[in-house]
């Protein structure tokens, strides 16, 4: 049987009386983009930090790929399997990007030929071959981002922990570091990531968890958590009478409420509780009735709407 | 040129590389060079003009009389100035011996602080903390890469060094003695930098002032024996072997010494590295750690003596230097508040399913643990301490004698433990600056009454108990009756028992859990 690529049990983070983490079982397939969300002071740091071994716990167990993490000890093997980049990401300034990379490289114990190969494919992924002997202090900020990722991955760690990667960039270096996640991910990585863009995430991963006060307080693939908490909507619009449209809604068992949308002439939006199959029936059903339908548009509520509905904060 | 040395260089170390080839570069080299260079341009200037011309009547490098503090001068037949090159290259030998050590460390002293110091605020450390290599290893490249641009300018001035002593006609062992010494000195001081900036000091001209301070001590006790015994460097005897009148033994002796200092904190530099929250020493570590100093020390007292030095003015001494050091040991094994409160609060919860609850006693974790109160391991060490000193003072033929050396090591305990205790309690009190309130209490409590006492009184033997509260009880002993030290004992035990009850009770309310505390609250209000 495969084992998680990260499990805690019963994580537990104290700072003097105060629980940064509490009692955190988490699990996260090998292969997944597991997202941390969570307001500010949520534990998701201090979390990832433990993680990534840079913390020690006060209590509880951490398991990479089956392996116990002991805090005291080297860890050699462990370390390899981990690549960890956080929010502040310091560099040094004194070296090129060649260098850097170099280095870290050779602490990760690469050797050539893997090594200079290793360090042209991560220059590659994150765009900066062209930059590969400039000094890191005229990187720009989005460019600094891309290396220290380039580091934290420079091992071919199997597990990725990343800690609000894009806080700070601008939308195009976004972009750019969210394309280069969606390579690692396709390439089998597991991906621990947190962030306030939860359009990001909704787009990256494949499970996320919800912390706050400390608590997991849900961890779920995102396919099982839309289909709980997420509802089905339809957008309608007609030439004809709102009316009309309106009655032969209310014929249909699976629409849940209908609502009027000012800013959109003659359109209606319908809460939907059917599948796919019912949202064509429902469709047929308006066009034999002779209904003029300009659009039938399905949609889902995303991320952020299934965060607020919750009842957490708005966290970016 | 082959670059393969370079590269495997790298794979050996890379933490070594990374400083070798972020610090040696071509701007660095040259100016290294020409520094190193110049600079012995200058030395040989200077020896050079001091040398006699033929019109000179005395100079320090004649041949003739003695006069005052210099020689007169003779000349040959062609009226040339007869020079005396082999003392002049000796002070060229003197001058390099002195000075290339003391640019070593206090350059190398200076950059590793400085440069830990900075990658630590930076963050970047932490990245090499998260990297496979081995806490020795990075510690290793630092240790040896940081210097690396004063040793290469010493370097440069070996060659000189060598003609000078071979113009001095001092021998290969002497010169390699310098060596020696030079290289079991800077390593200890070297780790013992790597040991501050991993215990957060980023303060490297405080470990130029260490250099300087303990170098120039050196450097004038070596002054003064220059004219009693060449060799006596400290102690003249080790353990009844009389190592001072022999080179080989008084350097074997330090590098011994200074062998065994790195090897300790080397030992904590790499605990604290690997663990910045941990204390530099571990509980287990800390017993071997006092048996070897205790043993060391011990070495010192055990000796072939007259019979007007009777061995309790040795005891003395060693009760003093045990006061300190038992200081450094409690800064060493004294758990942060954090660590305390987790173990308080979590200790229980820790036990696996798997292991037994007996495996994990309270006993057990007070003696061994990383998070648990250093009080028991404290008084370990001290039994430590007086079981080294022991089969010496039985040894001693004055019952005495031997009553008021077992009297000065139990107050002497005493003391420590109560110093301790004051120590651990404050360590758990919340406000941030708890561990230079601890530090300061400790040393007032130290170093205060003893200054009041000898305001008041003057000598010890005139109210001998007060003295015997104090931290400088060994110096009353022998004028207390022994009901004064039976009554002082009762005192310091008494102090030591509220001290453990409050610190017990402090603990039982730090492991309360929060719904109890909040419980609690509620009942109140």
């Amino acid at each position: 049987m495969p084992q998680p690529a990260i499990l805690t049990r019963g994580l537990t983070k104290q700072f003097d009386r105060q629980l940064a983490v509490n009692d955190v079982d988490l699990q996260v397939e090998a292969g997944e983009v597991y997202g941390l969300i969570g307001p500010n002071g949520a534990g998701k740091t201090t979390l990832i930090r433990m993680l990534a071994t840079v913390e020690e716990p006060t209590v509880g167990e951490i398991y990479v790929n089956g392996e116990r993490l002991l805090r005291d000890q080297d860890n050699p093997k462990l370390k390899r399997q981990l690549g960890y980049l956080p929010d502040d990401f310091p560099l040094y300034d004194d070296l090129t990007v060649w260098d850097y990379l170099d280095y870290f490289a050779r602490l990760y114990c690469l050797r050539e030929p893997r090594r200079t190969q290793r360090l042209r494919e991560v220059l590659e992924l994150v765009q900066l071959e062209h930059k590969r002997n400039d000094p890191i202090t005229n990187l720009s900020r989005g460019m600094k981002q891309r290396l220290s990722l380039a580091r934290t991955i420079i091992h071919e760690p199997v597990v990725l922990l990343l800690d609000e990667p894009v806080s700070g960039l601008d939308p195009i270096a976004r972009i750019q570091f969210r394309d280069i996640i969606k390579i690692l991910r396709e390439a089998g990585m597991t991906v621990l990531i947190s962030s306030h863009i939860l359009s990001d995430l909704e787009e990256l991963c494949t499970s996320v968890g919800i912390m706050e006060m400390g608590f997991l307080v849900e961890s779920a693939s995102l396919e099982s958590l839309y289909r709980r908490l997420s509802g089905q909507q339809i957008m309608v619009s007609t030439l004809g009478s709102l009316d009309a449209l309106k009655a032969e809604l209310k014929n249909c068992p699976q629409v849940e409420g209908i609502e009027l949308l000012p800013e959109k002439h003659q359109s209606i939006r319908v809460h939907f509780s059917g599948s796919t199959e019912d949202s064509a029936n429902l469709l047929r059903s308006l066009i034999e009735a002779g209904i003029p339908l300009t659009e039938f548009h399905c949609t889902q509520e995303n991320l952020e709407t299934i965060f607020l509905k919750l009842g957490h904060q708005q966290t970016s | 040129m082959s670059l393969n040395w370079f590269y495997k260089l790298g794979d050996w170390n890379p933490q070594f590389f990374r400083e070798f080839k972020g610090r040696l570069k071509p701007r660095n080299l040259a100016i290294t060079v020409v520094t190193s260079l110049l600079a012995q341009t200058l030395v040989m200037a200077y020896f050079w003009l001091a040398l006699p011309g033929n019109d000179t009547e005395k100079s320090n490098y004649c041949t003739g009389e003695p006069s005052y503090s210099s020689w007169k001068c003779l000349h040959d037949a062609a009226g040339n100035v007869i020079i005396n090159w082999k003392l002049w290259w000796f002070y060229i030998f003197e001058l390099l011996s002195w000075s290339l050590p003391f640019i070593v460390l206090i350059a190398g002293v200076y950059m590793l602080i400085s440069d830990l110091g900075r990658e630590e605020r930076r963050g970047t450390l932490n990245f090499l903390r998260l990297s496979p290599q081995p806490s020795q290893s990075i510690l290793l490249g630092k240790l040896l890469g940081v210097p690396i641009v004063p040793f290469l300018a010493v370097l440069l001035v070996l060659p000189l060094h060598w003609v000078s002593a071979v113009g001095a006609g001092v021998s290969i062992n002497g010169v390699l003695s310098i060596y020696l010494f030079t290289l079991a000195v800077a390593s200890c001081y070297f780790t013992g930098a790597l040991l501050f900036a991993v215990l957060g000091g980023s303060q490297g001209w405080l470990g130029v002032l260490v250099v300087w301070f303990t170098f120039s001590i050196f450097f004038q006790y070596a002054l003064m024996s220059r004219f009693g015994e060449y060799y006596a460097l400290l102690p003249h005897q080790f353990f009844g072997v009389l190592i001072g009148d022999s080179l080989t033994l008084s350097v074997a002796f330090w590098l011994v010494t200074f062998g065994v200092a790195t090897f300790w904190l080397w030992q904590a530099a790499n605990r604290r590295f690997r663990n910045p929250a941990a204390t530099p020493v571990s509980k287990r570590q800390s017993y071997l750690l006092t048996a070897c100093f205790e043993f060391w020390l011990l070495g010192f007292v055990v000796r072939n003596r007259s019979e007007f030095e009777p061995p309790i003015h040795d005891l003395t001494v060693v009760a003093l230097v045990n006061v300190f050091w038992f200081v450094i040991l409690m800064a060493a094994l004294m758990p942060q508040r954090q660590k305390l409160l987790d173990w308080a609060r979590y200790r229980r919860e820790r036990v696996s399913s798997r292991q037994q609850f007996w495996n994990h006693s309270v006993m057990k974790e007070l003696i061994r643990g990383e998070k648990s109160p250093a009080l028991l391991a404290i008084s370990l060490n001290l039994l430590v301490a007086v079981a080294v000193f022991t089969p010496w003072i039985l040894s001693w033929d004055e019952a005495g004698q031997k009553f008021q050396a077992f009297s000065t090591l139990l107050l002497g305990s005493m003391f420590v433990l109560i110093c301790a205790a004051i120590a651990q309690l404050m360590m758990l009190m919340k406000t941030p600056k708890r561990t230079l309130l601890a530090a300061w209490t400790v040393g007032a409590i130290i170093f205060v009454p003893p200054v009041l006492l000898g305001l008041l009184f003057s000598s010890p033997e005139y109210f001998p108990i007060a003295w015997l509260v104090s931290a400088f009880a060994f110096a009353a002993i022998k004028h207390a009756t022994a009901m004064e030290i039976f009554i002082s004992f009762l005192a310091h035990l008494s102090v030591f028992s509220l001290l453990t009850n409050r610190l017990a009770h402090q603990l039982r309310k730090a492991g309360e859990s929060e719904t109890k505390a909040l419980l609690a609250g509620s009942q109140r209000g």
